[in-house]
């Protein structure tokens, strides 16, 4: 018995010793990490509003975001549209307000998809962006290309833009599914067409 | 300063090519020459930094529970780069992602921490830390390199081939993984043969 | 992939998302222990066992002491010591209860610890932000998954034994290839859920 607790002693003094180690690691490296998160985030928001200048928070779902000033409807437009998590004026250079860009969480084929959308203060969509997903590879995965962005940009944000399978005609405010993903498709479009409620609510 | 020690793990005894140590980071993050490199890269410095701690401290270690206190301390270090290249390396840390913690598992640092390490002095074992590593290092740029030509038409994210050339997605994932680690290995195995005639 | 239900996620870690053929975890014992059948059997269940309470305990760890005091970059460490002390445990226990598989597993039992499936299964169940029941139906199905993984691979490796395979490629390379097709006709069931 003796044994075992001398060993388990000296095994958690080696424990102690690491997570010693591993703390001021962490303290070191915490603002580093931290300054890259936030940095990526500006940069997925300025690739959905390339006018933009600034960017500021007035809504969010993460209760243990703070400083910042949500807007006075923040809170209860958080409540009625859960997959809605990030609601961002956007500034131009002189700090006027020309827009929104907001991040919502459809589900998709395996969980969420995480995307991004810019639009003006007129109701016209700027940009769309997928971050993460866990959809197929080859299929739901193609969100993320170019092309597919490219189909959002200058539609209306009525909050009915339509997932066709055929092409979309000239002022058709649509978008073409992917072959063989329309749910990851009808997922995106679900997160754009939140930009009507965003705009009722915080205009 | 012994030089076979060094050398060792580079040809004769390689790790992934010999053996055959360390196959999951190898299989899954070779689908691009960079990221293979990258992931020799930051295995090889827990590989030195763990070997070189354990040989330091070996007299301390009592031989029952050496296996937890090996894992304690290839853990530590582990944190410490997946850390430090979440803060300094973002991209890096994106494209390994799960592997990166999962370098605590690479039997290759568990097997070179008792094999090597725990019985012999300190500078020694740094640098048979540096030889496997490198050895390792080589094999995942090589794997990579071989999935990256055909499955994405670059290397090390230059492209190769015209816009045209539509790119064997095949060898980029899983499946690809196997047949082409099958490939080298059988190709390795006719260079040895050779060798020996 | 928080929202998926227990039907989606058992069937996505067991097939679509195979923890071997597709997420490439869990490599090493799938290619070192798959010789014959029954050895593949035994191991597949150890492993079911071991990852479905690694699952459980590394989870618990993580909600009630690494978030609640921010220590989240002690994971690693915590998590692999969780699952050193879990086969440790299962070790005594199987002496005591079943001599004769523990036997039969010989030095397969402690080298689960360095079984990249069963931390790349705790971690994973962290990134999905998993509650409890998803983070037991996940555990089970990848476990599952991985037992299939072994056990077809060991048909196929006792029946390429006694081909006549050409000498460069006996041993580990025609396996490789073998576990290439197999990888292959998994792609298959992806879009099944």
């Amino acid at each position: 018995m003796k044994d075992i607790f001398k060993l388990g002693i000296i095994l958690f003094l080696f424990c102690v010793v690491s997570a010693f180690a591993l703390g001021l690691t962490n303290e070191v490296t915490k603002d580093p990490i931290a300054e890259n998160v936030a940095e990526a985030n500006r940069q997925s928001r300025i690739a959905v509003f390339p006018d933009a200048t600034d960017f500021t928070l007035i809504a969010s779902a993460d209760e243990s975001v703070e400083g910042y000033e949500p807007h006075p409807n923040a809170a209860s437009f958080i409540k009625e549209n859960p997959i809605v998590s990030e609601v961002y004026l956007a500034l131009d250079a002189s700090n006027t307000p020309i827009g929104y860009v907001i991040k919502t969480l459809p589900n998709g084929y395996g969980g969420a998809v995480t995307t991004i959308i810019g639009f003006t203060m007129d109701g016209v969509i700027t940009g769309v962006r997928v971050a993460d997903h866990q959809e197929t590879p080859g299929l739901g995965a193609k969100a993320k290309t170019e092309d597919y962005y490219n189909q959002y940009n200058n539609l209306m944000a009525d909050g009915n833009i339509q997932v066709i399978k055929e092409d979309v005609k000239e002022g058709q405010n649509a978008i073409t599914a992917i072959t063989s993903a329309t749910i990851t498709s009808k997922a995106v479009t679900s997160g754009v067409n939140m930009s009507k409620a965003v705009l009722d609510a915080f205009k | 300063m012994k030089m076979k020690t060094l050398t060792n793990g580079i040809f004769k005894d390689n790790p992934i090519f010999v053996q055959l140590l360390g196959m999951c980071p190898t299989l899954a993050v070779t689908t691009s020459a960079t990221n293979g490199f990258a992931m020799g890269a930051a295995t090889t410095v827990v590989l030195v930094l763990a070997n070189f701690v354990i040989s330091l401290i070996r007299k301390l270690i009592p031989n029952k529970i050496r296996i937890p206190i090996f894992i304690v301390v290839i853990a530590t270090f582990v944190t410490m780069v997946g850390l430090f290249l979440k803060a300094y390396f973002p991209e890096i840390d994106k494209s390994l992602g799960l592997f990166i913690p999962l370098i605590v598992v690479n039997c290759l640092i568990l097997a070179r921490a008792e094999a090597f390490a725990f019985k012999n002095g300190p500078v020694e074992s740094m640098l048979d830390g540096v030889g496997m590593g490198l050895g390792f290092t080589l094999a995942l740029t090589i794997l990579g390199i071989v999935r990256e030509i055909p499955g994405e038409g670059s290397v090390f994210g230059i492209k190769l081939f015209p816009e045209a050339f539509e790119p064997a997605v095949i060898m980029i994932l899983p499946a690809g993984a196997f047949l082409a680690l099958g490939l080298l290995l059988a190709g390795n195995n006719v260079l040895k043969a050779r060798k020996h005639k | 992939m928080e929202n998926a239900s227990i039907f989606v996620i058992v069937v996505s870690a067991i097939l679509v998302n195979n923890f071997v053929l597709s997420r490439f975890l869990g490599i090493c014992p799938f290619l070192g222990v798959s010789k014959k059948v029954d050895t593949a059997l035994g191991m597949g269940m150890a492993v079911t066992f071991v990852m479905t309470m690694a699952g459980i305990m590394t989870y618990i760890v993580n909600e009630l002491i690494l978030v609640r005091f921010h220590i989240e970059y002690l994971q690693t460490i915590a998590f692999i010591l969780v699952i050193a002390s879990l086969v440790q445990f299962v070790e005594i226990v199987l002496q005591k209860v079943s001599p004769a598989l523990y036997q039969a597993l010989g030095v397969f039992l402690p080298l689960i610890t360095t079984n990249c499936a069963v931390l790349g299964l705790a971690l994973l169940n962290i990134q999905f932000k998993f509650n409890l029941p998803q983070v037991i139906a996940h555990s089970v199905g990848a476990a599952l998954g991985f037992t299939l993984a072994i056990v077809l691979f060991a048909g196929i490796r006792e029946k390429t034994e006694l081909s006549d395979v050409p000498k460069p490629f006996k041993g580990f390379p025609i396996a490789l290839i073998s576990a290439s097709m197999m990888a292959m006709a998994f792609l298959g069931f992806t879009g099944l859920v």
